[in-house]
């Protein structure tokens, strides 16, 4: 029995996952990357494999993606998070599809066809970022810590706008709402709404929709919402917050070539 | 970027070409004329004038990545951000007093004594020459151009051609001379001889490998704009176009181990020339065509009938035409080339030439079967462009490229 | 304790970053002051704020000839008597200490404004950041929290860096990005938060109009005084910042409550 690991070095957060020779999750560890990428994954893989009960000899091959994967030094090889959300969804989910990773600075939409293959991808321009960035920023003009925003909106009876196309607009007008002395709930799901409809901007949204990326993992109200907009039902699948990383486990497994200078396979 | 023989005859041929100019201009030995990238330069060579092409010049600021200490001066005028960012680096150089030219003795731009543009390509040519005719108190005259042409009509270049007889009373006063019909159909003759042998260097990298790609063809499309109409220029694409045929049947590639070819649409963006060359090397793919470099193919050119010919030429340009025309030709080159995939760049302050924006890319990916990447930039202003975005954008498409192929396919 | 005649405001600032209010007697000079970051409701916030003004001050709500009230929420002061723009209060707040003509910059948590003020202190003319370049505040929060640092500890990071970091200053989204990119690409943590502050500093010169004499008011230089050395290497112009620069605004609005 083989073991496969990826590491997900995001901007935000590094994701590390242990697998079997199956594809079944041993175990998982989130980290916040902070200044030093390459220390945060050490920090996310030796945790990953403190709960998978191994040591590092006994992982074949770990691959890493993400913002950070180039300074992943341990890793065999790398994909990018295109890729391997897209890889990691397709195992949970039958194509065609579109997968949707929202994290902490971007947002991705990823194209699949029946096959799992990638067809196509829209990151989100730099200008309009619809990420987990803007909702750290709304939580700490709310005063409420990030993982209550999500309980917070709720609560939230009166729908508003924060109709601005860019997170620094946005800002701005959310704190002329806050002036205006709207209730916190009701921002909290206006900041929510204001993500998913750029999102929605990104690319035609039908068929069958799979959400990733750490957002939709601490806020629900994201999948909920972007299903809605829809008129359809938004799968979220095991773990969205480190699908990347099972991503780039499963590619270790498969062996997957890597682009770029020749990695022996 | 690939290293090729003629690089060395390509500087010195630029070398001379801005020397020239610059001794022209501060000796007053001949007049000078500005001109926009593709405007009627043939005119101004039969008349004698040393031609400057600030487009160039703007290019230049760009790739020495200078162009972002000049532009806020620029603004300061009034001049926004999101307008053309040659305009905006180029007028802020002079603001600064300050230009790349100097490596070649010259003390500032050649300064102009008329300028003369063609809006065929944008506006913004325009409001940057009247930037100049204001500065120095000189004639701005040109060509109001038709745009968005589907098939060029008669009546179409009948207007252009008229509009050039025109520019003629200026542009003979300030020349001090008469126009001779004989020497501007040898003017017409040599360009449309430069246009050929530029073509068929451009032609060469069908083969597979390619001998040279987009990001080697922005740099030696120097002599193609600046020196359109003069015979160094095809002095200079002779002895390209021939190391280029020996590359070609020695499969010499300017890609080791070429694996996947793209086309690339829009402006090349200067500041990042070879970190993108060796981006695209790193993944095993050539960008083997681009509509850019091919822009500077007039094949209407005919020193039989030069005026009418220019304006044929004019409007026949990619830049110039409605949204089918344009389709049609990618789809064209991309298959004379046999690319894999058509990148895109959406350059921020260059509207003209940023096919993104109305649905293009997807059309065209749908009829071609072939996938697109766009990505977002500018060809100056640096601030514009993300090295993380670019490279997650292309490192994820060529390993799109790659699934897609079948195993064992051209590994 | 005020004296027997003597006449004393406050005035409330209250910005997007923090609320500040200052109890100023007469003659300008400031009895108390406090800040508070702004969080939640505004009304609240700048409440508390004039509340700890006063108990600075040690005197009452009653001793108050007015309460002048300025700022992105100066509608939420409950108790102001006149409220005035934050541009005739910054102005007003820096002529106290610099009366002469001059360029005045306020830099603030969201807006930076470069104003030019005449020999009476009355503005001529102010002009703000490009649109997307607003957010100073946040994008300095940012960072901070990117670099690992408190926002209060990011100038003696910054202060720790010969060079800086090449962050942009188009766009306060695009500056975050570049943030995290210099990190990756293996410059310290000092060299980043010195570019952060070069990046603020560069938002503000390319407004223009900058003309010696140059003075800087706004909290941003009182807790990150490498912006004002940035904008007088980038400007080439001396810069020098008012006492009290977070309190400027603050006490603008006071002096209108006294007028």
């Amino acid at each position: 029995m083989k073991r496969y690991a990826g590491v997900d070095s995001g901007s935000w957060n590094t994701k590390a996952i242990v697998i079997d020779d199956d594809a079944r999750v041993l175990a998982r560890a989130v980290v916040r990357s902070g200044a030093d990428l390459a220390a945060a994954a050490e920090s996310a893989f030796a945790l990953a494999l403190e709960g998978s009960g191994f040591h590092r000899a006994d992982v074949e091959a770990v691959w890493a993606t993400g913002f950070g994967r180039q300074s992943v030094a341990f890793a065999d090889g790398s994909r990018t998070e295109l890729d391997c959300h897209g890889r990691g969804a397709a195992f949970y989910v039958q194509g065609p599809m579109l997968v949707i990773d929202i994290g902490g600075q971007d947002a991705k939409v990823i194209r699949l066809d029946a096959n799992g293959q990638r067809l196509a991808h829209r990151m989100n321009r730099k200008c309009a970022a619809g990420t987990g960035s803007f909702l750290d920023e709304i939580a700490l003009r709310l005063g409420v810590e990030i993982d209550r925003l999500d309980a917070l909106a709720a609560q939230s009876t009166e729908p508003l706008e924060l109709s601005s196309f860019c997170t620094v607009f946005a800002g701005t007008e959310l704190l002329t709402l806050i002036r205006a002395g709207k209730r916190p709930a009701d921002l909290a799901m206006a900041a929510y709404r204001s993500l998913v409809k750029r999102v929605v901007a990104m690319d035609v949204l039908q068929g069958r929709v799979v959400a990733t990326g750490g957002v939709v993992a601490y806020h629900p109200t994201m999948a909920r919402l972007l299903g809605q907009e829809m008129h359809a039902d938004v799968l979220v699948p095991p773990h969205p917050q480190e699908m990347g990383a099972f991503g780039a486990a499963l590619a270790a497994r498969e062996g997957a070539v890597s682009v770029g200078p020749e990695v022996p396979a | 970027m690939t290293t090729l023989k003629s690089a060395a005859t390509l500087k010195e041929t630029m070398g001379r070409y801005y020397r020239a100019i610059g001794q022209a201009a501060e000796r007053r030995t001949a007049p000078v004329a500005w001109c926009s990238s593709v405007g009627p330069v043939e005119l101004l060579r039969a008349l004698g004038f040393q031609v400057f092409f600030p487009e160039n010049h703007a290019a230049m600021l760009g790739t020495a990545r200078s162009a972002n200490r000049y532009m806020p001066l620029a603004h300061a005028q009034g001049y926004s951000q999101d307008v053309c960012s040659y305009l905006t680096s180029d007028v802020g150089a002079y603001l600064a007093g300050e230009t790349p030219l100097s490596a070649f003795g010259l003390g500032g731009i050649p300064r102009a004594d008329v300028l003369v543009f063609n809006n065929n390509q944008c506006r913004d040519v325009h409001d940057w020459f009247e930037w100049y005719g204001r500065t120095w108190n000189v004639p701005v005259i040109g060509v109001r151009s038709p745009r968005g042409i589907d098939r060029v009509r008669d009546d179409d270049v009948d207007g252009v051609a008229i509009q050039l007889e025109r520019l003629l009373p200026t542009l003979e006063s300030v020349a001090g001379s008469r126009l001779d019909a004989g020497r501007l159909a040898e003017s017409v003759r040599v360009s449309r001889e430069c246009s050929d042998l530029w073509e068929a260097c451009l032609r060469t990298a069908t083969h597979v490998p390619a001998p040279l790609t987009f990001f080697d063809g922005t740099i030696h499309m120097g002599p193609a704009v600046v020196l359109r109409g003069a015979p160094e220029a095809c002095d200079y694409y002779r002895a390209l176009l021939a190391e280029l045929e020996e590359r070609r049947q020695a499969d010499d590639a300017a890609v080791p181990r070429e694996a996947f070819r793209l086309y690339w649409e829009g402006m090349p963006v200067w500041g990042r020339l070879r970190a993108l060359s060796s981006l695209f090397t790193e993944f095993r793919t050539a960008v083997v065509a681009s509509t850019y470099c091919n822009s500077w193919i007039f094949s209407a050119l005919d020193p039989a009938n030069p005026l009418r010919s220019m304006a044929r030429a004019s409007l026949e340009l990619f830049i110039v035409r409605s949204e089918e025309a344009k389709e049609a030709y990618i789809e064209r080159m991309v298959t004379l080339y046999g690319a894999d995939g058509i990148v895109f760049h959406d350059c921020r302050t260059c509207p003209n030439n940023s096919n993104t924006r109305y649905g293009m890319p997807r059309r065209i990916s749908e009829r071609l079967g072939i996938p697109t990447l766009s990505l977002d930039g500018d060809v100056n202003d640096l601030r514009c462009f993300s090295d993380e975005q670019a490279r997650t954008n292309i490192e994820g498409f060529v390993e799109q490229l790659a699934d897609a192929r079948p195993v064992g396919a051209r590994a | 304790m005020l004296e027997q005649g003597a006449r004393a405001a406050a005035g409330v600032d209250v910005g997007t970053e923090c609320v500040k209010a200052v109890v100023a007697g007469a003659d300008g000079r400031i009895l108390g002051r406090a800040v508070a970051p702004t969080r939640g409701y505004f009304q609240a916030c700048s409440y508390e704020v004039l509340t700890a003004a006063l108990d600075d001050a040690q005197l009452q709500p009653s001793d108050l000839t007015g309460v002048g009230a300025t700022g992105f929420a100066m509608n939420c002061v409950r108790d102001a008597t006149t409220t005035a723009t934050e541009a005739c209060c910054h102005a007003l707040g820096a002529f106290h200490h610099a009366p002469h003509a001059m360029t005045l910059v306020d830099i603030g948590g969201r807006d930076p404004h470069v104003m030019h003020v005449d020999e009476d202190g009355r503005r001529v003319d102010a002009r703000g950041v490009r649109r997307c370049a607003v957010g100073i505040g946040s994008f300095l929060m940012f960072a901070a929290r990117h670099l690992d640092v408190a926002p209060a500890s990011l100038q003696e990071l910054a202060a720790g860096a010969a060079t800086p970091a090449s962050v942009s200053s188009y766009c306060s989204v695009f500056s975050g990005g570049e943030v995290l990119e210099r990190l990756r690409e293996g410059a310290t943590r000092e060299e980043v938060a010195l570019g952060c502050l070069h990046s603020v500093a560069e938002r503000i010169v390319e407004i223009g109009g900058f003309s010696a004499p140059i003075v800087v008011c706004g909290g941003v230089v009182e807790f990150f005084p490498g912006v004002l050395h940035a904008l007088e290497n980038l400007s080439g112009v001396p810069v020098r910042a008012v006492p009290d620069a977070i309190y400027t605004g603050a006490l603008g609005a006071a002096l209108r409550a006294l007028q």
